[in-house]
């Protein structure tokens, strides 16, 4: 399963790749809102785990990008922000989006293929 | 007891009031006038008519004409008793009608204020920054409703200061913390590691329980209450030179050119805030600078003052931003991304400093677009 993990604490991303590798998954990181639409769109991930406070566009523009061109993915929200999922109920784009996260908690995928 | 009632009844009953005592007055007035009309009437003395023919009266006759009795008849009586009871009725419908009226129309007047009221009611946290509608009428309601909608909006940018504090230093805070626990938690998940790994590990939880470190200092800084000595004479372009050469390898290292003018100054003050206040904004203007870009740093007085101005050919500060920048956690980039800048405390510890020398600091867009600050101590 491929998985692309957006983060600009680069940290934070890398070690969350990590630990995603070492559960068996193929994962891609980006650090950049702009360069992570560029690979959302032009390849192919199972699941999208997606920082909403990036640099060049913000993780609820790539949302709204997304849904505007149709692509069918499955994502993942990191956000400090209590009242994201307001904000992402409003987009209409919460089919497509699974689970609201809070960052602080650290490390919180289940391992195994249990998407969302 | 009057002030209990409602301010529509308290107007009904004193208008009632008044009416009834101007009513009073003038029924009494009138019943006293028309009496002593009817007595002047009946007093006037009643000559005999003459037919035609008759002789004139004779002298006797017109020195003493029938007198009337100065007691009036009873007739005279009843007339007059009729007069006082129908005015006294009259006046009573009068002031009565006259309190009512009163009452209708003092509500129709303040209608205006009940539905502003209404308006009041409905405000909540939310919907602070929406002006209220503006009456057509430029009376005191009017006021009362520009008088809150300005209030309303000094309410709802103190709140959204509190909220925009609370967001970033949340977000400050937890992300080091964030990766910290994340980099444990996946170091864990393999029973052995290599020496390269260790030591990556070490070099993470090295930098970030730094960061963390650094900016509980910053903000304990920031709202320290020490008393600090201010009255160090500091020779400023003595200590702008030693900053400078402090950040020479950063300079070098984002090519910029670093300039300073003007005569030496001497200030009063604490030396070592004042370092950090100066280091905090020459450092910004060279970090958020272009290559090859200018830091111009000019001392000068005006009108008896120190005035130290900083100009960068850099990124500059969009217009509607230059009020909050100074905020503690305020950063111009939304994502805070730690590429470039840090926590946003940097400028309002500048401008902490700054105030507690009792001195002014401003920032204005240069021709190229980079930002002046200015310093007047």
């Amino acid at each position: 399963m491929r998985i692309l993990v957006v983060e600009d604490e680069i940290d934070l991303c890398d070690s969350t790749a990590e630990g995603l590798q070492i559960d068996g998954y193929a994962v891609d990181t980006c650090y950049d809102g702009e360069d992570a639409f560029e690979l959302i769109i032009t390849e192919t991930y199972d699941l999208v785990i997606l920082d909403l406070n990036l640099p060049g566009m913000d993780g609820i523009d790539i949302l709204t990008n997304l849904r505007n061109q149709n692509k069918n993915c499955k994502v993942l929200i990191l956000s400090a922000r209590g009242s994201v999922y307001d904000k992402v109920l409003g987009l209409d784009t919460v089919k497509r989006t699974a689970l609201v996260t809070k960052i602080g908690e650290g490390y919180f995928l289940c391992g195994g293929n249990k998407t969302c | 007891m009057l002030k209990k009632m409602s301010i529509r009844m308290r107007l009904t009953i004193l208008s009632v009031l008044l009416l009834s005592i101007c009513c009073v007055g003038l029924t009494a007035i009138l019943n006293i006038s028309a009496n002593r009309m009817v007595d002047v009437i009946e007093a006037t003395p009643i000559l005999p008519s003459m037919e035609a023919g008759e002789m004139p009266l004779t002298d006797a006759a017109r020195t003493n004409p029938a007198k009337i009795s100065s007691i009036p008849s009873e007739n005279s009586q009843l007339a007059r008793q009729n007069f006082r009871h129908q005015s006294v009725l009259y006046m009573i419908v009068i002031v009565m009608a006259g309190g009512g009226l009163t009452y209708v129309i003092s509500g129709r007047a303040l209608k205006p204020l009940q539905a502003l009221s209404c308006q009041i009611k409905n405000r909540t946290v939310h919907n602070l920054s929406e002006d209220l509608k503006m009456p057509p009428t430029k009376d005191e309601i009017a006021d009362l409703t520009s008088a809150f909608n300005e209030m309303s909006h000094k309410l709802d940018n103190a709140f959204s200061m509190q909220k925009r504090f609370s967001q970033s230093a949340a977000h400050e805070l937890r992300t080091p913390l964030a990766v910290l626990k994340t980099k444990v938690d996946v170091f864990k998940k393999k029973s052995s590691h290599t020496p390269e790994e260790y030591d990556r590990l070490l070099t993470v939880i090295s930098t970030h329980t730094d960061r963390l470190s650094n900016l509980v200092q910053d903000l304990l800084d920031l709202t320290s209450t020490d008393a600090l000595v201010y009255d160090e004479t500091i020779a400023l372009k003595h200590l702008l030179l030693e900053i400078i050469e402090e950040l020479s390898l950063l300079t070098e290292r984002n090519k910029v050119t670093l300039v300073l003018h003007g005569a030496e100054q001497t200030v009063l003050g604490n030396k070592s805030l004042l370092r950090r206040a100066f280091y905090n904004l020459i450092e910004n203007a060279i970090k958020y600078n272009q290559e090859d870009g200018n830091v111009d740093i000019t001392l000068a007085t005006q009108e008896g003052n120190t005035v130290v101005t900083i100009s960068d050919t850099g990124i500059g500060i969009p217009q509607e931003m230059r009020e909050l920048i100074f905020e503690p956690f305020f950063r111009v980039d939304k994502s805070r991304s730690r590429q470039m800048g840090g926590a946003g405390i940097g400028l309002s510890i500048v401008k902490s400093i700054i105030d507690q020398h009792h001195g002014e600091i401003t920032v204005t867009k240069s021709e190229c677009g980079g930002s002046i600050f200015k310093v007047t101590l």
